[in-house]
């Protein structure tokens, strides 16, 4: 009955292996950060470009807005190319990666004013609709689609951000458990149980839109 | 299983991370409560809902401007930051680690071995006649500041006599015996019968109070004369 979700889910996407996997050999950045340690310039323009567009993606979900998100995702790698030398290999370099745009992101909505300022421009943004890329089949399932995101993501600007950044790194980003319990410094238990909570707020937040994609009215 | 139970495993539940029993539980549970079903139902779609986000990319290419900003010379560690992460350096376990198996190293070694600590507590050749000023009430004493080795020997042997320690503290006299600091000794009936009584001796200062009279103490080679100087407190002879 439920296995569908998990067949498709961040477990199944990340493999199971992720979740024993020591924290080091298998980092496929590991050559590139050596090389920037080192001083080579070149390496670490390779990681942010292997980066950016996850970084920009978490940001995104997090703030709401596009031109913010590639803001503080500019922000997040200077942050990084400043504090690179505390990475101490311990874990993988992505999952330090996401622990600095995750504090970036959290430290960008404090500076908003604790999320009330935030709230008026996404409720802006949902009336004109947020842009977001993608590549829709048809012009109207695209404008169905994109009002769907657009509530969802003003659902998710509803969640404060000590559930929200879990439940984004989990069912958007794929993310496994243990991967972001290391980015949140959590344990594993509590991330999951956030997860769960953050869950089930959404469900009360988007309340219609749930009910009308489950009835078929509206194919999200 | 109640109903609260299974709320709180709901999303367990569609991530098949219960149990075969808990999910069975949850399961018989759904048959009966049309609540708890019709959550599960939104949840799912809540679920569905937040991974058909499609992928964004950035309009703008991010690491180019981050170059940039890092050739115009953002993004350099400032001297705070280098400090800090000196320290951290500092305090990892690679680091920290060693440093504590030495210094427990060290410690057992000063419970099973306590007179290495007497190499730093006390100068080895200071006059012993410092010693005797500040032991007021002996200088009186009869001193044998040269005797013969089985002078000595007999001085300990003797159960009336009581040998005086002056300085340095009588573990490093027996340091200095052991290692062949007063060679007159090796292999003499002194050295043998010294060693077990140094063992139950004390360290003492130079300062008085001295011990009581019948504990028999040693005292350091004495710099005139290469070996032991031996004091009688009382029946010496």
């Amino acid at each position: 009955m439920g296995h569908e979700i998990a067949e498709r889910g961040p477990l199944a996407r990340a493999g199971a292996e992720m979740a024993v996997r020591p924290a080091r050999e298998d980092d496929p950045d590991l050559e590139l950060v050596e090389r920037w340690k080192q001083g080579d310039a070149g390496a670490f323009e390779a990681l942010v470009r292997r980066h950016e567009r996850r970084v920009f993606r978490l940001l995104l979900r997090m703030l709401g807005n596009p031109a913010e998100a590639e803001e503080v995702a500019q922000e997040t790698f200077l942050n990084l190319h400043r504090h690179g030398h505390r990475f101490r290999q311990e874990a993988r370099f992505s999952t330090f990666v996401y622990r600095v745009a995750a504090n970036a992101a959290l430290n960008r909505r404090r500076a908003i004013g604790r999320g009330e300022r935030r709230e008026q421009e996404l409720a802006r943004q949902q009336q004109g609709g947020v842009e977001v890329p993608s590549q829709p089949l048809d012009p109207e399932a695209a404008a169905a689609s994109t009002q769907v995101r657009a509530r969802v993501q003003a659902g998710l600007a509803k969640l404060s951000p000590a559930l929200r950044l879990p439940l984004v790194l989990y069912d958007i980003e794929g993310l496994p458990y243990g991967e972001i319990a290391r980015v949140l410094e959590l344990a594993e238990g509590t991330v999951k149980s956030r997860i769960h909570r953050a869950r089930m707020a959404l469900r009360e937040i988007l309340g219609g839109l749930v009910r009308e994609t489950e009835t078929g009215r509206i194919d999200a | 299983m109640n109903h609260h139970d299974v709320r709180a495993r709901l999303s367990e539940y569609l991530e098949g991370e219960l149990s075969l029993r808990q999910r069975a539980l949850v399961d018989a549970h759904l048959d009966a409560c049309s609540v708890c079903r019709e959550e599960l139902g939104e949840l799912r779609v809540t679920v569905r809902l937040l991974r058909g986000f499609e992928d964004a990319a950035p309009r703008t290419a991010i690491a180019d401007a981050v170059m940039d900003r890092i050739r115009a010379g953002e993004g350099a560690p400032s001297w705070w930051s280098r400090l800090t992460a000196q320290l951290e350096e500092l305090t990892q376990p690679r680091v920290v680690r060693p440093l504590v198996v030495c210094a427990l190293g060290l410690a057992a070694l000063l419970v099973v071995r306590p007179e290495i600590m007497n190499v730093w507590r006390s100068p080895v050749g200071a006059p012993p006649q410092a010693v005797r000023a500040r032991a007021p009430g002996l200088s009186d004493l009869p001193v044998a500041s040269a005797p013969a080795p089985r002078a000595v020997g007999r001085a300990l042997g003797a159960p009336s006599a009581d040998v005086v320690a002056e300085r340095p503290p009588v573990r490093r006299v027996w340091r200095h015996v052991g290692t062949g600091g007063s060679l007159e000794f090796r292999g003499d009936p002194v050295y043998r019968h010294v060693r077990p009584l140094l063992s139950r001796v004390p360290v003492v200062n130079e300062a008085p109070p001295f011990p009581s009279p019948g504990w028999p103490l040693m005292m350091g080679p004495d710099p005139g004369a290469g070996f032991p100087s031996v004091r009688t407190v009382s029946g010496g002879r």
